[in-house]
């Protein structure tokens, strides 16, 4: 077993991930972190208007995401048929396909690896699966010296963090924080500069892909009619990672695969607009099998290890289209919640709207229902994603599973019963409501509920509520909307608004 | 390790199928298009976008940083690499070997500055295809990778360029070497005019027209290059050159004045 562990290897705690049972304990941390809040508003007003620009260039982005759904929708209704088929193809060109049921067998199949070439030294590309599976603390147990080669994520590891947003990791991090790291970890002169750290950190990671022993990647797309895997980088670490070392081993989701090698075309465009509103990102990288036998360079041996890991429980289950993500990022971009919180408050590898629906179903929904409740389920994560996933849905679907799962409280009980009575009795319903509007007085602050007394205060412990307007819609629509309405070239009047 | 059988059983009961799939399945792919038809069509009407194509190119690939200069013959091209080379305080240029790349005598320019040149040529005596020693192939590609580590610009050719996002196609080979496009700090390529596209879809058409088997239409790497190395990875300022080449520069040569 290898030992060498180099001095910066070393000095690294182990990055943990905060785990989501103290979710709002950890959220109300990073809504006080002065630094990350200047990160995420960074983070807003940057990536947010770039995509929504880009998919109004593409001039036919509601085909392209509708169609790209599409392809994930028949690729899951079959999907064994296009994995043994990816497998085949990536066979006849000398793949070496290996299939975990969970990461402790993803873990060992890649150590397993390891230990057989007798590697010492493994670079990185940027990925997330790997991530899932803890992959580096387990190889640095082992003894191998482990890189990550993406920027953000080198800079992470040299802090001993884990990554905070699934495309810019080290977002939360400012350029003086980094610049101090570089410095004290590396031993290079303080700079502030970016383009400066960017060489520093060039320098420095070169060297390593130059003596690493083998690449460790993710894949984007894993293509069945050509037995294809995709990596998509603006950087070339994943380029790097997958040709100077001598083995490559790609480690990647069930779920990645797409059966021709022409839907390629529609699922990269909507996944680079949608992650960093680019066209297309600076490096694509389509690789068949291994070097060849007249290549004068690329990996003597190409693995691909497919894991399940929890994914065919998502399959089976009502989620089944949380399997289409693509892992743009563009969802936490515009989430409301992430916006305030960050990606660490999450407790888990897959941060905002769809870490919220992944993250029960991968770590068990008792342990991280705080996930499903922190949404306001507005809908702009559905809005923003490529593949149209239905996330508020699928939140939904997991607070369901929560409410059915547990024993709710008598009173809790007691409550709805009466509420929904009350919804069927619209007299009622509307003498409440102005009853409401009168006993709310003493704690309407300019509009707002912040506060409520026992026993609705926790309702008001962690939002504020609108105050109920002094004159209900139906009041006003009966005094005077109604006859306003305009008759001639108006629009027709909105369903369910003018029977009563 | 779990079986590839006891893998895709465990998929099939997610989606409710029985444990062995039925013999009779409707096929995997719904495409019913003639892909040779389909690519000879597309050439005819790529020949006659041709010049706007050529204009996309050039406004998609500024858009995303990489330089692109539209030479009209070999001499104002090699006018342009010795030009870059000594700008760039060149001693080393690895270059794809490339009948393009030799016919426009790029070599001779570059040493009569004091240039080194590598071609990533297979081992003398080797032809592409035959059956080669492992020895000879092991030792060449150690000295190219030494060489292309310490080299100040890597010069290839494309396979095709793709107008819609300014792309460069690069597909490795015998002869054409990934890390030329990947490990200088300066990527120099050439394409005749003739190698412009439209789309990501018409080179997967065209890729998918060469040949019958996967093996033979997809090389084992075939990148697709868009404007030097990039990162937004410190506070999402945009820096280039994080790993890849910090230049692209792209020589459009017209087709007619190629020779």
């Amino acid at each position: 077993m290898p030992i060498h562990i180099a001095s910066h290897t070393a000095q690294r705690g182990a990055a943990e991930h905060l785990g989501t049972e103290g979710f709002q304990e950890h959220a109300r941390h990073a809504l006080k972190d002065a630094p990350l809040q200047q990160a995420l508003q960074l983070l807003v007003t940057n990536f947010v208007p770039r995509r929504v620009t880009a998919m109004a260039a593409l001039g036919n982005a509601e085909e392209l995401r509708t169609e790209a759904r599409a392809i994930k929708e028949r690729t899951m209704a079959r999907l064994d048929e296009y994995l043994e088929c990816f497998a085949t193809q990536a066979q006849r060109v000398g793949v070496q396909v290996h299939w975990a049921h969970d990461a402790a067998e993803a873990r060992q199949i890649i150590t397993g690896i390891a230990q057989h070439i007798g590697a010492r030294v493994m670079v990185k590309g940027k990925s997330m699966a790997t991530e899932e599976i803890h992959l580096n603390p387990h190889l640095e147990q082992h003894g191998y010296e482990v890189v990550e080669t993406d920027l953000g994520e080198y800079i992470i590891q040299l802090a001993g963090e884990t990554p905070s947003h699934i495309i810019a990791p080290a977002i939360h991090k400012t350029r003086q924080q980094i610049a101090t790291l570089l410095h004290e970890q590396l031993g290079t002169p303080y700079t502030e500069v970016i383009p400066e750290m960017t060489q520093i950190a060039r320098r420095a990671l070169r060297e390593q892909f130059l003596r690493a022993d083998m690449g460790i990647t993710g894949a984007n797309f894993a293509i069945a009619e050509t037995g294809s895997i995709v990596l998509v980088t603006n950087e070339g670490n994943g380029r790097l990672s997958s040709t100077m070392p001598r083995v490559h081993v790609a480690v990647m989701g069930m779920e990645k695969i797409i059966p021709r090698l022409a839907d390629l075309a529609v699922m990269l465009k909507v996944l680079t607009n949608s992650a960093t509103g680019q066209k297309i990102s600076s490096y694509v990288t389509l690789l068949t099998g291994p070097r060849r036998a007249h290549d004068l360079d690329g990996p003597e041996e190409l693995h691909v290890v497919i894991m399940d890991n929890g994914r065919s429980a998502i399959l089976r289950s009502a989620n089944r289209e949380a399997l289409y993500c693509l892992r743009c990022g563009a969802c936490l971009n515009v989430c409301p919640i992430y916006q305030n919180i960050g990606g660490h408050a999450y407790g888990w590898v897959y941060p905002g709207p769809i870490g919220a629906v992944l993250t029960p179903m991968f770590t068990g929904l008792d342990t991280a229902q705080h996930l499903p409740r922190a949404s306001t389920l507005c809908g702009a994560c559905r809005e923003a994603c490529p593949v149209k996933i239905n996330i508020p849905h699928l939140l939904l679907n997991l607070r369901q599973q929560l409410v059915e799962r547990h024993d709710t409280s008598w009173a809790e009980r007691v409550l709805f019963t009466l509420w929904s009575w009350i919804m069927c009795h619209p007299r009622l319903y509307e003498a409440l409501i102005r009853l409401a509007a009168l006993a709310q007085k003493p704690f309407v602050k300019q509009g707002w509920l912040s506060r409520l007394p026992a026993p609705f205060a926790g309702w008001t412990q962690s939002r504020d509520f609108k105050a109920v307007a002094a004159q209900s819609f139906r009041q006003r629509w009966q005094e005077t909307l109604q006859h306003e309405r305009p008759v001639a070239h108006g629009a027709p009047p909105a369903e369910g608004m003018a029977h009563e | 390790m779990s079986s590839q059988e006891a893998f895709l059983a465990r998929v099939r009961r997610a989606l409710h199928k029985d444990a062995v799939p039925p013999p009779s399945r409707p096929p995997l792919w719904w495409s019913d298009t003639d892909v040779a038809e389909a690519a000879a069509q597309l050439q005819t009407r790529l020949a006659a976008q041709r010049p706007a194509l050529i204009a996309q190119v050039q406004q998609e690939l500024d858009a995303a940083g990489g330089v692109v200069v539209h030479v009209h013959s070999a001499p104002a091209a090699v006018a342009y690499i010795t030009h870059l080379a000594q700008q760039k305080d060149a001693h080393l240029v690895v270059r794809w070997q490339s009948d393009l790349l030799e016919a426009i005598e790029v070599d001779d320019a570059l040493h009569q500055q004091g240039i080194t040149v590598h071609t990533t040529a297979l081992p003398p005596g080797t032809v592409a295809g035959e059956a080669t020693s492992t020895a000879a192939m092991t030792t060449r590609r150690q000295e190219l990778r030494e060489w292309l580590a310490r080299a100040d610009l890597g010069l290839s050719g494309v396979d095709y360029v793709i107008a819609e996002t300014g792309t460069l196609v690069l597909m490795a080979r015998a002869g054409q070497m990934r890390g030329v496009s990947l490990l200088p700090p300066v990527h120099v390529a050439v394409v005749r005019t003739s190698q412009v596209i439209a789309t990501l879809a018409d080179y997967l058409l065209l890729a998918q027209a060469a040949g019958a088997d996967p093996s033979q239409y997809l090389t084992s790497c075939v990148s697709f290059v868009t404007g030097p190395s990039r990162t937004g990875d410190i506070e999402l300022k945009l820096t280039v050159g994080v790993h890849g080449p910090g230049e692209l520069h792209l020589l459009v040569l017209d087709d007619s004045n190629a020779r």
